[in-house]
């Protein structure tokens, strides 16, 4: 899971909103373009602001692995299904066929050069809608997070019920590792039938500690007052308005550059 | 006007299920086609235990509400961002489902059909985000595959849920 990584960039220091509204951008933009150029701006328009903020990027390499998975999966799928279509009017022109014979219902599966190149416009897309989105729970506490969910008059159990599943996220591994600890000291060999067992003993075990949880929130008082105060404030600020700014900015010349080819 | 009858301790027990939920997206580490087939199982079952342990109305689409909420901000998974539209979409289908039982979540078949419109809502959901919006082409023969092969994993998942579900609520009200 992607988590936030503490530093202290101008991309940590900003409002989240700010961040929300940039990878909104960017990800209307990546949408409505099919041009390379474009699509190659957006994910250097993304990368430099993952250099901004300050991020480990080695520490991200499984994020990237399976990005890269995405990438050939995306390039594979297109340059075989691309030219399939029904719809389909232009030129076909076949480098190999995955299958050595007309399989009914799938046929032959031919790779084309239409598919390879429309399988590299979609990759790149996939890979700026991808990229952007993750700035903001990098970049971002999930404390401010809550702040802007407040913010967006959410109701104040909804905000408890999102932080705390996320809390409960790193529990439910350890649980789940301490049962299947518990399971493998009892037999030499595990198999799927004690799998349905792991389940029930995780899922009593993590209500059973939700049940602890909900007493103390009501030792603590949660939910007496509905006026609720923060130590933390989030204020939209001169660099969020020009953080804002610079991302429509990019959108726009995306359209631009969609309507021209648009004609 | 929609009234929200939840107790402190629903809340915290709704928690523990949305982070056993996230948790299951793990499954898909085994590869695609293993997790096209036990995904849907795990999720299946984790979803009707939630309905049946917790037992309120508007259980299933207010955990659906805040799994969109996370996975649209987290971003990780295959289709981009839009595709986890699929959460709620699927958590309107399953609620619908199971108001029909009275009470809540304590119906066998109804809960099986619940999962398996779920599967189906989300999985066309899904689809229809990476098709109409991200532009994969794709044969009719795969969409119909991608959109069919959960289904019954996804009811298996229903049936199981409730078993599970029933267990648990007794060991729960015994503990």
């Amino acid at each position: 899971m992607i988590e936030y990584v503490n530093s202290n960039s101008p991309l940590h220091r900003l409002d989240p909103r700010s961040k929300i509204i940039f990878v909104l951008c960017i990800m209307a933009a990546a949408i409505l373009t099919s041009s390379y150029i474009m699509l190659s701006f957006l994910i250097i328009v993304s990368a430099i602001v993952w250099i901004i903020a300050d991020v480990p990027i080695k520490k991200f390499k499984p994020v990237f692995l399976v990005l890269l998975v995405f990438v050939l999966m995306g390039m594979l799928t297109q340059a075989v299904f691309y030219t399939d279509r029904p719809d389909y009017t232009g030129s076909k022109t076949v480098l190999f066929n995955i299958m050595p014979y007309n399989v009914p219902v799938i046929g032959s599966l031919p790779v084309t050069v239409e598919g390879l190149k429309y399988g590299l416009v979609f990759s790149m897309r996939m890979v700026a809608v991808l990229l952007a989105p993750m700035i903001v729970p990098l970049t971002t506490h999930p404390s401010d997070m809550i702040l802007v969910l407040r913010s967006m008059r959410f109701p104040e159990w909804m905000i408890l019920l999102l932080t705390m599943s996320i809390r409960f996220i790193p529990l439910t591994f350890q649980n789940f590792n301490t049962i299947r600890n518990a399971q493998k000291l009892r037999k030499i060999k595990t198999g799927y039938k004690d799998l349905i067992p792991l389940m029930e003993t995780l899922l009593i075990t993590s209500l059973k500690t939700s049940k602890q949880m909900a007493l103390s929130l009501e030792t603590k008082a949660f939910g007496y007052s509905s006026k609720r105060t923060s130590l933390k404030t989030i204020k939209f600020g001169k660099n969020d308005v020009i953080f804002s700014l610079f991302s429509f900015i990019v959108l726009g010349i995306v359209l631009l550059n969609t309507g021209a080819a648009y004609g | 006007m929609v009234n929200f009858d939840f107790t402190k301790r629903d809340i915290v027990m709704m928690a523990a299920f949305l982070a056993l939920l996230m948790v299951a997206e793990v499954i898909w580490v085994l590869g695609t086609v293993v997790g096209i087939i036990i995904y849907p199982i795990v999720f299946g079952t984790i979803l009707i235990v939630t309905a049946v342990v917790i037992g309120k109305k508007y259980t299933i689409l207010i955990i659906g509400t805040i799994l969109t909420i996370i996975n649209l901000s987290t971003a990780h998974m295959y289709g981009g961002t839009l595709a986890a539209l699929a959460y709620l979409t699927g958590a309107i289908a399953l609620e619908g489902v199971l108001q029909l039982s009275k009470p809540y979540g304590a119906n066998r078949v109804i809960s099986v059909v619940g999962a398996f419109a779920y599967g189906l809502v989300a999985r066309l959901t899904y689809v229809v985000v990476i098709v109409l919006i991200y532009g994969m082409a794709l044969p009719m023969w795969a969409i119909v595959g991608l959109i069919c092969v959960p289904l019954i994993p996804y009811a298996i998942g229903g049936l199981l849920g409730y078993q599970i579900g029933i267990k648990i609520r007794n060991t729960l009200e015994s503990v």
